[in-house]
């Protein structure tokens, strides 16, 4: 029955673990990744195009290819599905990741460093078992009274 | 100087006081006595003592020039079971003799005006001292190699301290300003509502035994906070619970600390007055004044179980409250290995998030 408790615990805080570990990942990945710009397409005097024009690109990263039409001119097309990739900026992630794994290993390392400390944390003389007070005197007097006001901004979208 | 050895009634051995079994127990025959019974055999134990000690003549003499503070802060022993001459330092009243180990009690260190009113007997035994500072010591990986062993807890000593026990009733007054704070929101607006009040509160606080250490040293911090211990097991002091045990003496008189408690109780009755005043949301305290309407102070002996140990070059102290095990100290700390662990910590978090990063961008 013990073993199992014990499996239990280590069980359960391998799965803390893991996710406060995932949990960093979505910060940094959030952090570090750049939208791309905004597809912009010319649809004015745009002549009637078909797929026999169309041509992939080899460069994946970017476009899925372009449109050449008669008059010479390029569209470029681009993935705006929902799946689409974005870049990711390695050094945020490294300077996050390592940020983040600064600040948690001096927290774990304090606390370590104070569970080698014993210092007697509780009171040393239990003044409310052995000083009883005989109250005489009670005294609470209004002195001021003051109003202020904070305007709440809403904002309407 | 002359020693009292209490020696067994039976085959006469050394005497020391038993924690576990709250009686004077023979290591050699395995005889238990109570306190009553060793009266009734040696008559009044500190009679003895007190005869011994007006017996004796405590004037340095023949001291060669140079030696005289040597000679005023030490004292030389006779130990009665083997006769070896020991020396020892001015306030210890109780020690071990290093030859045979046999307990000895210094005879005019704790007589006339250093005899104490009270004492707490050890209720910890040593081997259960040493379970619990075993205890505090597991699972701490950190500790330097074979910090825990045999010979390192041999070094922890049973102690009986110094205190001065103080009775104060005093009168004062607090002064403090109060506010209660309220909001509301009215449309687009937040109101805060801001009441400020003077507050007063007076009265007569009786403490009953407050303790302070009547030791000065690096000891007297841990002396403090391994308190509280429980009253009502106070006795009568006599000098028969010392056997078994190290014991100090006290170097500071009432006027040396007198400052100190009066400042300690001052703080006491600051939180005391405080805690009058509820209902509140922010209370600041102004002005505290306290006057001592009358006091008492009582000289007792309280039991600490202290180990002293050093590593790399510094020295580490670990105090036991010897009737509820309270502990106070630090434990030495292997630098180098938690250096290590930090650094790998450190590199493992780091590759996780850095991997988490990358695959959930």
């Amino acid at each position: 029955m013990m073993k199992i408790k014990h499996l239990l615990i280590r069980t359960l805080m391998v799965m803390l673990v893991a996710c406060s570990v995932m949990l960093c990942g979505f910060a940094v990945s959030a952090a570090a990744a750049e939208p791309l710009p905004e597809l912009t397409t010319v649809t004015e005097n745009a002549p009637a195009l078909t797929t026999a024009d169309i041509t992939l690109s080899q460069d994946t990263d970017t476009t899925v290819g372009s449109l050449s039409g008669e008059d010479g001119y390029t569209i470029e097309l681009t993935d705006t599905s929902s799946g689409s990739k974005k870049s990711v900026n390695w050094l945020k992630i490294i300077l996050i990741s390592v940020g983040i794994s600064l600040v948690i290993t001096i927290i774990v390392v304090l606390v370590i460093y104070n569970g080698y400390k014993s210092n007697g944390q509780t009171e040393p003389y239990e003044f409310k078992n052995k000083a009883p007070l005989d109250l005489k005197e009670t005294e609470d007097i209004l002195v001021d009274v003051s109003v202020t006001s904070v305007h709440i901004n809403r904002d309407n979208h | 100087m002359e020693t009292i050895a209490y020696k067994c009634i039976n085959c006469s051995g050394p005497l020391q006081y038993n924690a576990q079994k709250l009686k004077f127990y023979c290591e050699y025959c395995r005889s238990a006595f109570t306190e009553d019974e060793l009266k009734a055999h040696f008559g009044s134990l500190d009679d003895q003592l007190n005869q011994a000690a007006q017996n004796e003549d405590v004037t340095p003499q023949d001291v060669p020039e140079g030696f005289e503070d040597f000679a005023s802060n030490t004292v030389m022993y006779t130990c009665e079971n083997c006769g070896a001459e020991i020396i020892t330092d001015k306030t210890t009243a109780a020690t071990f003799c290093v030859y045979c180990h046999s307990p000895v009690v210094l005879s005019n260190r704790l007589t006339g005006a250093f005899k104490p009113t009270k004492v707490i007997p050890f209720k910890i035994a040593e081997q259960d001292a040493q379970d619990k500072f075993f205890a505090f010591c597991k699972k701490k990986h950190f500790l330097p190699k074979d910090f825990i062993s045999g010979a390192q807890l041999e070094k922890m000593r049973g102690v009986y301290y110094p205190y001065w026990m103080v009775d104060s009733t005093k009168n004062g007054h607090l002064y403090a300003t109060t506010t209660k704070i309220r909001t509301w929101v009215v449309g687009d607006d937040e109101y805060t509502e801001t009441k400020t009040y003077r507050v007063k509160r007076g009265g007569i606080i009786d403490f009953k035994g407050f303790p302070h250490p009547a030791l000065r040293g690096e000891h007297s911090k841990a002396l403090k906070y391994v308190n509280p211990y429980d009253d009502n097991e106070f006795r009568p002091f006599t000098m028969a619970y010392l056997s078994g045990f190290l014991a100090e003496k006290r170097d500071t008189e009432r006027q040396d600390v007198q400052a100190e408690v009066d400042a300690e109780l001052k703080q006491y009755a600051e939180k005391i007055y405080k805690n009058t005043i509820q209902g509140y949301d922010t209370i600041r305290v102004d002005n505290v004044d306290v006057k001592t309407l009358k006091e008492n102070w009582q000289y007792a002996m309280m039991p600490v179980w202290m180990m002293n140990f050093n590593y790399n070059g510094k020295s580490y102290l670990y105090a036991m409250n010897g009737q509820t095990g309270k502990n106070y100290g630090e434990l030495p700390i292997n630098k180098g290995k938690l250096a290590v662990f930090g650094i790998i910590l450190f590199l493992i978090i780091a590759l996780l998030c850095g991997l988490g990063g990358y695959l959930l961008s």
